[in-house]
């Protein structure tokens, strides 16, 4: 007879760790209510979480919807505040001028016209995103995504979230716990002993004992506790790809209580990495991403203030945290009955908020397709390998994009445009994209991650030339100029509606948003 | 034309004081739109649509009566007359206006007006005062519907809050045939979801039913018909 999956194991109690847990547990409500399946989180009382990003996707506001989270109790706890895209700063040229925006806005009519195409033939005198996108507009003029009156989780253009991670893993951890019934223990795992099947029979605890499951998640962060340490699935690196492997950060001030908060992630190219700036509520989180081959912590450190001080704040050497960290993943991120979420998986420079995403997606496969019986196991793993081995080479890629089309001139620049640390699929649609725009159909998957229209904004905000053979149909023609004009008339129309983004978070907190 | 300048009722400088219809009416020509507060629901919904919208300062569910179907029409206004029996108390203080000194100290909210409306004269129309100094009747009224109002602001965000606890309240939207038979539709209204009401559990309906709730609510459902009515004037008006 077949073993049913009755029980599952969840090792760390970070944002990975409770964003799995919750998922898993809101898809799978009923059978938990009727005890046919246990969900137990085991997070260590001495282990502190790394707090794996505070930039997400807007796919995070269906993650909240389905965790049964309001969107006012959200911002209010997790100092929230709402994102609508990225800001890179010098990244082509280094100079002031040298700024494009990657909003998170989709324009309508993608389906049926590529207006990268347009753009290629007509080379307009504006930007690629802004032609586009009324998001560029509403980033410079620091307004919301929304207002006081849109119900929960639904704006006038498209938004994500920054946040205060560990604020967030706590609201998610309280949650989980109250709302989602999951069992939480405070406990350290000393071990986790193989069956002669090679799978993970039970974790053994310090204070708990012997905890048996059907299925294990690894959320244990860098270490890789299960995965790695356990199952010995290999690290492999990406470091010949992405070179960066350290980063210090720190938290720093606004200038005042009424200071604007920027509406976008910051990124800003140095000698040998970039800056990212996020805009919380209460304050800012700052970090200088860096290679060390190329740049010393000393210089990385003295870059990093010149930045801050740059911005009009201030920052001491104690509050600036050091982290190091390699560029790769696990050869396989499901293995057996232990399948890895989060670090324990793999880590990419946060470039681009891709951590937290993929969180996201790897809770949401794993809650989806959880196997019924241990039987099939190996096969939902084989699923899962498969479709998250290709989301993490898209990842790689496209954000070795940002890199390659850069004309910046030190050795970490000129090092990141060689030809052998360049991966050969990017290199050929690279090639590609020389003689026409990226199309949808360049990218095959249902989910993609990264859909064209991401890798047009990279592009053309780069000023990558695509030397076209291609023309419009006059069909297609008629249908660029209605998106365009439709989104000139978009940008009017908000700019006079929507308010300061620091006016509305402060009204979420007076008054709150409503359901509806 | 300069801007109104409010000044707190005095029954020394205004004692003379006149207020007129026919300006009172002609200023409130271009009020669409004119808060209510829950005691006012049951014996508006017999005249007049009623909505919940949402306050546009601060997102908060509010009641609202409606006068016109589109921005600036009051279509309640004929031939200098109001077209019906009862009158949102918003509409009879106008234009005398409540200055609240601090939203939280407990000081009672002061009339105060503009002695420069035009609805105000020192002659003819009906007075403020009575010879002797005291509030005349109407004055009274006017008094009696700011306490009411104030006094009522709490008992509708206790209604509000209610519906939503049981998640009533649903996005609607209104539709209508303008003159030229075109449909239009106005959007940012809500209303009880009747569906929902009929599906209610015993036990919230009896709490809906103990607390006055349900009455209100289904005087707001029954007021959704006065659209026709108004779409109804807009043709006739347009007619002549």
């Amino acid at each position: 007879m077949a073993s049913l999956v009755q029980s599952i194991v969840v090792v760390g109690g970070g944002t990975a760790g409770w964003l799995t847990a919750g998922l898993i547990a809101a898809e799978h409500q009923s059978r938990i209510q009727q005890r046919a399946l246990t969900i137990t989180l085991c997070e260590s009382p001495s282990v502190p979480t790394v707090g794996v990003g505070e930039g997400t996707w807007p796919t995070m506001r269906g993650t909240l919807q389905k965790l049964g989270f309001s969107e006012t109790e959200f911002v209010r706890r997790c100092h929230a505040s709402f994102k609508q895209g990225s800001r890179f700063d010098r990244w082509n040229e280094d100079t002031a001028s040298d700024v494009y925006y990657h909003p998170f806005a989709v324009p309508e009519g993608l389906s049926e016209v590529n207006l990268a195409d347009f753009y290629c033939i007509e080379k307009p005198s504006q930007s690629f995103a802004a032609l586009i996108s009324a998001q560029v507009s509403l980033c410079e003029r620091g307004l919301a995504p929304k207002q006081i009156t849109h119900p929960e989780f639904s704006g006038a253009v498209n938004y994500g979230y920054h946040l205060d991670a560990g604020a967030f893993t706590q609201l998610l951890r309280e949650h989980c716990i109250e709302t989602l019934g999951i069992r939480h223990l405070w406990d350290d795992v000393v071990a986790a002993p193989l069956g002669e099947d090679g799978a993970i029979t039970h974790i053994q605890t310090k204070a708990h004992g012997d905890i048996l499951a059907d299925l294990f998640v690894d959320c244990t962060g860098f270490r890789s506790f299960l995965l790695g340490e356990q199952l010995q699935v290999p690290f492999q690196p990406c470091n010949d790809v992405l070179m960066t492997d350290a980063a210090i950060t720190a938290h720093v001030a606004y200038p005042s209580p009424q200071a604007p908060i920027a509406g976008y992630t910051r990124s800003t190219a140095q000698e040998a990495g970039w800056i990212w700036d996020i805009g919380l509520q209460n304050r800012r989180g700052v970090g200088h991403v860096y290679a060390n081959d190329y740049l010393s912590t000393e210089k990385a450190v003295d870059q990093f203030k010149a930045y801050i001080a740059a911005s009009g704040a201030k920052v001491a050497d104690q509050d600036i945290r050091d982290i190091r960290f390699q560029a790769g993943r696990r050869a396989r991120f499901w293995h057996k009955n232990c399948v890895a979420v989060g670090l324990s998986a793999g880590f990419l420079e946060p470039l681009e908020a891709s951590a937290m995403v993929m969180i996201e997606l790897s809770a949401e496969a794993i809650a989806e397709q959880l196997p019924s019986v241990t039987a099939d196991i190996p096969i939902a793993a084989k699923h899962y390998n498969d479709t998250f081995d290709y989301h993490w080479q898209r990842t790689v890629e496209f954000l070795k994009l940002h890199y390659v089309l850069s004309r910046r001139q030190t050795p970490f620049w000129e090092d990141n445009r060689h030809p052998d640390s360049i991966p050969a699929r990017l290199a050929d649609l690279l090639a590609l994209w020389t003689h026409r725009a990226p199309r949808n159909s360049d990218f095959e998957r249902r989910s993609e991650l990264f859909q064209a229209i991401s890798y047009q904004y990279i592009l053309y905000g780069m000023a990558f030339p695509t030397a076209t053979v291609r023309t419009l149909s006059h069909r297609q023609a008629h249908l660029a100029d209605t998106v365009m004009a439709r989104n000139q008339k978009m940008i009017h129309g908000l700019t006079e509606t929507l308010p300061a983004h620091r006016d509305l978070l402060e009204k979420i907190h007076k008054y709150g948003l409503a359901s509806i | 034309m300069t801007s109104p300048q409010y000044v707190p009722l005095d029954e020394k400088k205004h004692r003379h004081l006149t207020l007129n219809t026919a300006p009172r009416l002609q200023a409130l020509t271009q009020k669409d739109t004119a808060f209510i507060v829950l005691e006012e629901v049951v014996p508006l919904a017999n005249e007049y649509p009623l909505f919940i919208t949402k306050n546009p300062t601060t997102g908060q569910f509010q009641l609202v009566a409606l006068l016109g179907l589109d921005k600036r029409q009051n279509l309640f206004i004929e031939n200098g007359q109001w077209q019906a029996f009862f009158l949102p108390m918003e509409c009879t203080t106008y234009p005398f206006r409540l200055y609240l000194p601090e939203a939280d100290s407990s000081d009672r909210g002061l009339i105060t007006l503009d002695p420069n409306h035009p609805s105000f004269s020192n002659e003819g129309g009906t007075a403020l005062f009575t010879p002797s100094g005291e509030p005349s009747p109407m004055l009274t009224r006017i008094q009696q519907c700011f306490a009411s109002l104030m006094q009522g602001t709490e008992a509708t965000q206790r209604f509000l809050t209610e519906v939503q606890h049981h998640q009533l309240l649903e996005p609607v939207t209104i539709e209508y045939e303008n003159p030229a038979g075109d449909k239009v539709s106005l959007t940012g209204f809500y209303q009880i979801d009747e569906a929902a009401l009929a599906g209610l559990d015993p036990e919230p309906l009896k709490s809906l039913h103990d607390s006055g709730a349900l009455r209100t609510c289904y005087a707001l459902l029954n007021a959704r018909t006065h659209i026709e009515k108004l779409a109804h004037w807009l043709t006739r008006t347009h007619r002549q």
